[in-house]
């Protein structure tokens, strides 16, 4: 169990106190977990392998703010200003997610109707939950979302070795994280005469109803682009972080060669993901009170590199 | 043996705390820098600190999303005269406010709001440090003029959000950590800071013939002051009996001579090209320069302004409705063409631009400039043509200065004010007077005092558009439903769109609001 307290953080104050945002002590943060290693090491002969295997907990929770009833909020994704996704309070983890739910497309506007909270809506529209009932979708119908803190991670490197050949492989995963697709918000708002993805050519229409993208509406009045789950999705992936195939010549070719040894190589660099997340890269990192927010981000690129190692 | 076998399991639970009890460690005075404590030396470190506190004007320290397109876009987007330029549907945050469809969250809000803020957080210093300031430090006179001016930027800042926002947060004093988060005011709390603001910068400052071009002098605090009531007689939250009076008891130094030698230029476009810049009418003008070697500070208005065909950016155009209103009196101007201010406020198809001979339209023609552009002779656009200096191809940078308060509005104003107090014989000769020498117009006929506010509000259009004024007039004259409807501005509703929302950054993290 890890506690981080006094914790250093660029606080944003009112603006309207008219001065920069200091640096102030936020409050305490409490981790707790699990770490389990497993390793395993064989030799059969001209055969070795090995194997070890990491398994991690993590809990993260806010237990103090400079005051109990405190909210810190995360960046705002349009212009700094709105589309807040990450909330900091006491109970959760930090840079929670906390949004409105989205619950599927307005078919008809009987459905609009009957909702009934929505007053700028049509057929085509994101339906919102109203969580409270109260007839409109505002901030009180945020609410708890998941984290993008994983639940737990894990990895496992495999290893094996026959006369000069030598094999690698490395995995490593994560699960029970969200991650928060900015890319589609930005790419598929919809909401004015500009580029987007290719996507929006999927957009909802009355011919083309069975999609998950909402209608293209000027101005969007409904707010369908607004934060809410409509952009949140599952981050679990395991991912095959290297994989490596090696061979080193024998000792009496390099007697003849004079060197003491020569060995090639061929790696592989995040050539394989598994995940059901749609971005370009689910390993998305960020800051301790917006995390988890994918926009804009350089993703990881695949590489193979192929080497020589010479010694003399 | 030949297997090796292991198996390591390990199971850690740390148990670890970080923590600095100690805080001296984190303040510690750098001693080779200045700080709030250590500045305000002399007069030289109060005329810096003045400097500041005139640096947030029009919210101009945040060049993009403040000056450049979150002020015209706010202050002449709802005007009822106003469309979006071509440019404009790009940005989907320019058009929610064109459409009255914006949200708290809105950039332009939360941008105006902090830096008008900052404007308020720099007075408050100046007035509180350079108020400590010794006379070995400085001069009584020098302090006097520079507290005067911070108190009326105080007054201006305020002003600024009071006609913009619903409410506002006062602020009065230096920002401590108790003052951080403060609860918003009511309208009349406000307007009485404001108000309060504005007399005592007019009883400190020097008139504009001893002032430095740019600098608050006493003929802008009366006018500001005049101005405040003028508003918070049109805020029914807040107004009493006697704002008109009191708005004309302000206005009257100005208009008699006694604040200054004010007097209104003959050549109205000049007013708006940068080419006749604080000249006597100018009261109040923010203050602009091309960039030279040692300091920028610079403006592109004229690229939002401007037109495509005219090579601007083409950020607003406007209604055909603006040009019959002020086409309205018909041909009557002693040059037999209409009311000179219609050719001073905006282009569109007339003879007048079709002149060859003339340099109106930029050594070219309405039509030859249109076929280019858009192909046809666009017979039904019109454009603004204030703040553009006459080489509107040029769409860089510029110098040109932009009046923020002018002998003409104050006039026209005080003629409101006298009107509405019963003196209106008086108030139509000052009408007469602006109409003849930025007009070249004839006397008006009409006599009554709801003609003659019927033909302030006409004149106002013809000599305020595009001065960040139209808005708020119709706002004060409880006009604003019915003119928005009739510009087919159907999402308007005064109710909720007479003023913006408190914003959302300023409700998430002042802790004083709920």
């Amino acid at each position: 169990m890890t506690t981080t307290q006094d914790l250093l953080i660029t606080k944003e104050v009112a603006p309207s106190s008219g001065v920069e945002d200091p640096v102030v002590n936020v409050g305490e943060f409490k981790n707790k977990g699990l770490e389990l290693e497993v390793g395993y090491v064989n030799k059969n002969g001209e055969f070795g392998y090995s194997a070890f295997g990491t398994f991690t907990t993590v809990n993260s929770e806010v237990t103090k703010l400079s005051n109990a009833n405190q909210t810190l909020y995360g960046i705002g994704l349009l212009f700094g200003s709105d589309h807040f996704v990450n909330q900091t309070k006491i109970g959760y983890e930090p840079g929670a997610y906390f949004l409105p739910v989205a619950d599927g497309i307005f078919q008809t506007q009987a459905e609009v109707d009957a909702h009934g909270a929505q007053p700028n809506a049509a057929p085509g529209d994101i339906r919102f939950v109203d969580q409270n009932g109260d007839g409109v979708i505002d901030s009180k119908d945020e609410t708890y979302q998941g984290t993008a803190i994983p639940k737990y991670e894990y990895s496992l490197n495999l290893s094996a070795d026959y006369k000069g050949f030598d094999f690698n492989i490395f995995f490593q995963g994560v699960g029970g994280n969200k991650i928060y697709n900015g890319n589609d918000f930005r790419l598929l708002s919809l909401d004015t005469g500009r580029n987007f993805r290719v996507e929006a050519e999927n957009a909802w229409t009355p011919t083309n109803t069975n999609t998950n993208i909402p209608r293209a509406a000027l101005g969007d009045l409904n707010r369908n682009s607004r934060a809410s789950t409509r952009f949140l999705e599952k981050g679990d992936y395991l991912r095959i972080k290297t994989i490596q195939l090696g061979y080193s010549l024998p000792t009496n070719i390099l007697e003849t060669l004079e060197l003491d040894k020569l060995r090639i190589y061929l790696t592989g660099q995040d050539l394989f993901t598994f995940t059901k997340y749609s971005g370009l890269d689910p390993e998305v990192g960020g800051s301790v009170l917006s995390r988890g927010i994918d926009i804009n981000l350089y993703p990881k690129y695949k590489s193979v590199i192929f080497g020589l190692q010479l010694a003399f | 043996m030949k297997n090796v076998y292991k198996i390591v399991l390990v199971a850690l639970i740390l148990s670890t705390t970080t923590s600095c009890n100690d805080d001296d460690f984190l303040e510690q005075t750098s001693v080779d820098q200045l700080t709030s404590a250590s500045f305000w030396r002399n007069a030289e470190d109060a005329q810096s600190g003045l400097v500041a506190a005139y640096s947030e004007l029009e919210s101009r320290s945040d060049f993009w999303d403040g000056w450049q397109e979150g002020r015209p876009v706010v202050e002449y987007f709802r005007s009822d005269y106003a469309l979006p330029g071509p440019d404009a549907s790009n940005y989907a945050h320019w058009m929610s406010i064109f459409n009255f469809s914006y949200t708290n969250g809105h950039t332009f809000l939360d941008v105006i709001w902090t830096t008008n803020y900052k404007g308020l957080n720099f007075a408050n210093q100046v007035i509180t440090k350079v108020g400590e300031m010794t006379s070995d430090k400085i001069s009584e006179a020098e302090k006097k003029q520079i507290i005067g001016e911070a108190t009326f930027l105080r007054g201006y800042y305020h002003f600024k959000l009071l006609t913009l926002y619903e409410q506002i947060i006062l602020r009065t004093e230096l920002i401590s950590n108790e003052t951080l988060d403060k609860p918003l005011s009511t309208r009349p709390e406000a307007w009485e800071v404001i108000i309060s603001d504005f007399k005592q910068a007019a009883e400190m400052l020097q008139t504009v013939d001893n002032t430095e071009p740019g600098r608050a002098t006493k003929g802008a605090a009366l006018a500001y002051l005049g101005k405040a009531y003028m508003y918070k007689a049109g805020d029914p939250s807040s107004s009493e009996a006697s704002d008109f009076e009191n708005a004309a008891l302000a206005f009257k130094p100005i208009v008699e001579g006694a604040a200054g030698s004010y007097a209104l230029e003959s050549d109205f476009s000049s007013l708006f090209n940068g080419e006749n810049e604080n000249n006597n009418e100018s009261i109040f003008e923010l203050q602009f320069k091309t960039a030279d070697a040692t300091s920028n500070n610079s403006t592109r208005l004229h690229a939002f302004v401007g037109d495509w065909s005219i090579g601007g950016w083409g950020g607003i155009a406007a209604t055909m409705d603006i040009v019959n209103e002020m086409k309205s009196e018909g041909m009557i101007a002693s040059n037999g063409l209409y009311d000179n201010r219609l050719y001073g406020s905006l282009y569109f198809r007339d003879p007048f631009y079709n002149d060859p001979n003339t340099n109106q339209m930029q050594g070219s023609t309405w039509d030859e400039l249109m076929m280019e552009t858009y192909e046809n002779t666009n017979d039904n656009a019109v454009y603004f043509r204030k703040w553009l200096p006459n080489y509107v191809w040029n769409n860089s940078y510029v110098g040109v200065n932009v009046v923020l308060m002018r002998y003409a509005d104050v006039l026209l104003m005080y003629a409101e004010a006298l009107n509405e107090t019963g003196a209106t014989p008086q108030a139509i000769t000052i009408i007469n007077n602006v109409r003849a020498v930025h007009g070249y117009m004839p006397p008006i006929t009409v006599t009554s005092q709801a003609d003659v506010k019927k033909q302030i509000i006409h004149e106002r259009t013809m000599e305020l558009t595009l001065e960040s004024v139209r808005f708020f007039d119709l706002r004060r004259w409880n006009m604003l439903d019915q003119a928005m409807q009739a510009a087919g501005r159907s999402n308007f509703s005064a109710a909720s769109h007479a003023y913006f929302p408190i914003p959302l950054s300023e409700i998430q993290t002042n802790s004083a609001i709920d």
